[in-house]
């Protein structure tokens, strides 16, 4: 955008067409088209590859030069009834006929009117829906969202029906312009929590916005938390999930990545497959996460102040094997650990940024570093690789991608200090963790909200995972609208059905 | 000055380990040296003083709604005695804070880092408390009540842990020699329950509608059944020589041995402990900040936290020349000037708020 001031359109075409053409110098992809509308000349407006060509021949160029030429519609407004397009608006301005132009729209213009008509006859190639990768799951639905805004919405829209899921539309980024899409379901959300996702997004003021990873790191509380503050997902049915606890989701364009505000620890923890699979089996997958997520985070801290500083804690029989084990090792066990993590780290990374083909060769060299031929070239002790091992596969088990990641960073400066200080400088470690956990909000909802859960209902969803028909409250709302399902709503014989 | 709230719950927590985690660190020896078998009756004696302090702290901030002990005594006495007052309470406070970080830094570096120059262990607890300190009081309160139980259930844990290992007659006989022993060693106890009366520092920032005095009071109530249950460990299994010992419920934990593979549990003893210490210094650390800022009529706090951080690691070198000194001035100096600072000042501020009355109240 070159300018901030509104140019609107004049009476002459030649003036605006000129106007246009000046903006679209040097863009070959645009095309003008003139023609002539009964007497009056007009001309469309479009980029080849954004528009469908084949529907601008056969519902605009076919029936203007057919029929209304034979009625003698010549103004805009009678024109735009008489052509078979279900959706068209008027526009007054230039740049927003400009920004119809570059969202694959008709724009046309015609002798005479100081107005435009954009025509809804976008199309361009899409990915077509296939499985979320990141995020897949035995049981639920099999759909991601796609590149294309108007297709992830409509996933949404799919799910939830009433009127009350409300879509908010805003464009951020001065190049790229990108739609973005603020989705909440009326009557559940807090209207100041629509206010504030809307005021922080349109306060954005950058070039382009090319993933929703952009707008997350522009709007989150704490810039400087090594924590993700804004929930990802790819998900549809997790998206609307979270619509219905009220929370808001942000969608953007070019992007199948979804943000979800706001966002505590615990939904870093959840995977949407607890909710389809069975109560008992939610909750016990639900402690092992939990358990593994405090594993990935001070494993190998916990190690290295063991062998350092606290050997009495380890039973003698397992005491013997493992001074044997060490004892051809040069290092101090930081070392060793470090050593082992950086090298698993790079490992991990190598694996994910290769193509597939040659990933395999990776996880062969993998094999070989982080395993048998580390021990016997005397670098790393056999139960460092365990405590690796262990490791890395506890990190995996964060379902979310970003929180994992952040976890497994701070289990470096763990190592530190539990190497330098043993288990004081562990606890000191955590603590501080602790403290900017407690400290972060997201959205101005507490990160760890466990304090504020006055209510036990409100750790209904935390600690276990209790059976549908005994969630009967939603997650902090307002006073009303509390209640998400009608009362007594568990299943059996004679409720129902006619008990059989 | 500050918006942050904590629920009521939290309050009590918070207060459960303000007073606990040193209490259960030095306290059964002292009670030992003068109770003798009836040390486990010393803390339910002692806990009146607890009961009562907070009952004080209550009665106050009903008469002064919103108002720390510090600012109570420039509204009470005046601008010039509130300020003398006020800085009383201050620097008892910072020599309270000395002590406290000394002896858990002390612990640490006798039982498990013997090499670690004691200055590093002082400036790492300040340093990670001031950033708990740094994010409010709703932040201690969140960590109050996550380690509050977890503190609770290691007591607890350890105590019947070790039930095999009991000598229960070591409690005979009970009142033996009369009353005077038990009173005599609830002294030293209830300089600890005393300390109740900073729960006034907490009760501004209680959410509306808690019933403040409750949670106060459950608070003692939690103090003295960990006081009760770590004195009968001592006592079972130590019996009077629980007196020469150190850290004895730390010793005690030594004894833990399940199934030949749990054993030597001592170091997560120790660790589960620093937790609930860096609640407890935290919460005195936020006090005197808080307090600090009142008395010089600041609006905000956080700009005093390093600098009183920095204030506290210095006195918890200057209060004493070594740890011998430090146990010395617990059962006496310590013991005097609690009871003036924390019994006698605040009943006086109660008796002048009862007389100055209605006046006072807008």
């Amino acid at each position: 955008m070159q300018t901030n001031e509104k140019v609107i359109f004049s009476d002459h075409l030649q003036e605006n067409i000129s106007h246009l053409k000046q903006r679209y110098a040097d863009c070959f992809d645009v095309v003008f088209h003139d023609f002539n509308c009964g007497q009056t000349p007009a001309v469309i407006v479009y980029f080849m590859g954004l528009t469908d060509s084949d529907m601008i021949n056969r519902y605009i160029l076919e029936p203007t030069l057919k029929q209304i030429s034979k009625d003698g519609g010549t103004t805009l407004g009678d024109f735009c009834k008489c052509l078979p397009v279900s959706s068209y608006t008027m526009i007054q301005t230039m740049d927003q006929a400009l920004m119809e132009i570059g969202d694959g729209n008709v724009v046309m213009l015609m002798d005479g009117e100081d107005r435009a008509i954009s025509l809804y006859l976008a199309k361009w190639e899409q990915r077509s829906i296939t499985e979320p990768e990141a995020e897949s799951v035995v049981r639920g639905p099999r759909e991601g969202f796609i590149e294309t805004l108007m297709v992830n919405v409509s996933m949404i829209r799919r799910k939830l029906k009433s009127p009350d899921l409300k879509m908010k539309s805003i464009r951020i980024g001065r190049f790229s312009q990108t739609e973005v899409v603020v989705a909440f379901v009326s009557g559940i959300i807090e209207s100041s929590l629509v206010t504030e996702i809307e005021s922080r997004l349109t306060r954005i003021d950058i070039d382009g916005i090319l993933e929703s990873g952009m707008i997350e790191e522009l709007i989150e509380d704490n810039p400087y938390s090594p924590f993700p503050q804004l929930q990802t997902t790819e998900r549809p049915d997790v998206v609307a999930a979270n619509l219905l606890e009220g929370k808001a989701a942000i969608l953007v364009e070019g992007t199948p990545i979804a943000l979800i505000a706001p966002a505590t620890i615990f939904t870093f923890l959840q995977s949407p497959e607890d909710h389809y699979q069975r109560y008992y089996i939610g909750t016990a997958i639900r402690w092992l996460r939990y358990f593994f997520t405090f594993i990935a985070l001070i494993g190998p801290s916990f190690y290295v102040a063991i062998v350092t500083y606290h050997q009495e804690m380890i039973p003698t029989t397992l005491l013997l094997n493992m001074t044997k084990s060490r004892e051809q090792i040069p290092f101090p066990a930081l070392v060793e650990a470090l050593l082992m993590e950086i090298t698993f780290e790079a490992l991990r990374e190598a694996g994910v940024r290769l193509p597939k083909q040659i990933g395999a060769a990776v996880s062969i060299v993998g094999a070989l570093v982080i395993g048998q031929a580390a021990i016997a070239a005397g670098l790393v002790s056999s139960p460092m690789v365990m405590v690796v091992a262990i490791t890395g596969i506890s990190s995996f088990l964060i379902p979310h991608f970003a929180f994992g990641i952040s976890i497994r960073l701070l289990r470096f400066p763990m190592m530190l200090l539990a190497g330098f200080m043993g288990f004081f400088g562990l606890m000191m470690g955590l603590t501080l963790i602790l403290t900017h956990l407690f400290a972060l909000r997201s959205f101005g909802v507490p990160y760890v909200s466990l304090s504020t859960a006055t209510r036990l209902s409100q750790l209904k969803d935390i600690l276990v995972r209790v059976p549908s028909w005994k969630m009967n409250t939603r997650p902090r709302t307002g006073v009303w609208n509390r209640y998400r399902q009608g009362a007594n709503q568990r299943p059996g014989p004679g409720r129902g059905g006619r008990g059989r | 000055m500050d918006k942050e709230k904590v629920s009521n719950l939290q309050l009590c927590l918070m207060m459960y380990l303000m007073i606990g985690g040193t209490s259960i660190l030095v306290v059964p020896s002292f009670t030992a040296m003068y109770a003798k078998q009836d040390m486990w009756i010393s803390p339910i004696i002692g806990s009146v003083f607890g009961f009562f302090n907070v009952t004080v702290a209550w009665l106050l901030h009903r008469r002064n709604p919103g108002l720390t002990l510090i600012e109570q005594a420039q509204r009470l006495f005046g601008k010039w005695m509130g300020s003398i007052l006020g800085i009383v309470f201050l620097l008892f406070q910072i020599d309270a804070i000395g002590l406290i970080t000394r002896e858990y830094a002390e612990f640490i570096v006798q039982a498990f880092l013997p090499k670690t120059p004691l200055v590093m262990i002082i400036g790492c607890i300040v340093l990670t408390c001031s950033f708990a300190v740094r994010s409010g009081v709703e932040v201690i309160g969140r960590f109050a009540q996550i380690f509050g139980p977890i503190f609770l259930c290691f007591v607890l844990a350890i105590f019947l842990f070790l039930l095999a290992e009991y000598n229960y007659s070591n409690m005979l006989p009970v009142l033996g020699t009369g009353v005077m022993p038990s009173l005599k060693g609830s002294l030293e106890p209830s300089v600890w329950f005393m300390e109740f009366i900073f729960i006034s520092s907490v009760y501004p920032s209680v959410r509306q509608g808690g019933n403040g005095l409750k949670g106060g009071l459950f608070a003692v109530l939690l103090m003295m059944i960990t006081m009760v249950i770590t004195n009968f460990t001592c006592l079972f299994l130590f019996g009077e020589s629980t007196a020469n010992l150190t850290f004895p419920f730390l010793s005690a934990s030594r004894f833990v041995n399940i199934a030949d593979f749990f054993s030597h549990v001592e170091a997560i003893v120790m660790a589960l402990w620093i937790l609930g210490g860096f609640v407890q210094i935290s919460m005195w650390y936020y006090t005197l900040a808080l307090g600090t800022a009142q008395w010089m009529k600041m609006t905000d706090f956080r700009p005093l936290v390093f600098p009183v951080g920095l204030l506290i690691g210095v006195f918890s070198i200057w209060v004493a020349k070594n740890f011998q000194q430090m146990l010395q001035y617990f059962p006496t100096g310590g013991t005097g000037s609690s009871i003036i600072t924390l019994l006698l000042l605040p009943i006086l501020f109660l008796l002048v708020s009862l007389v100055r009355g209605s006046g006072t109240r807008n």
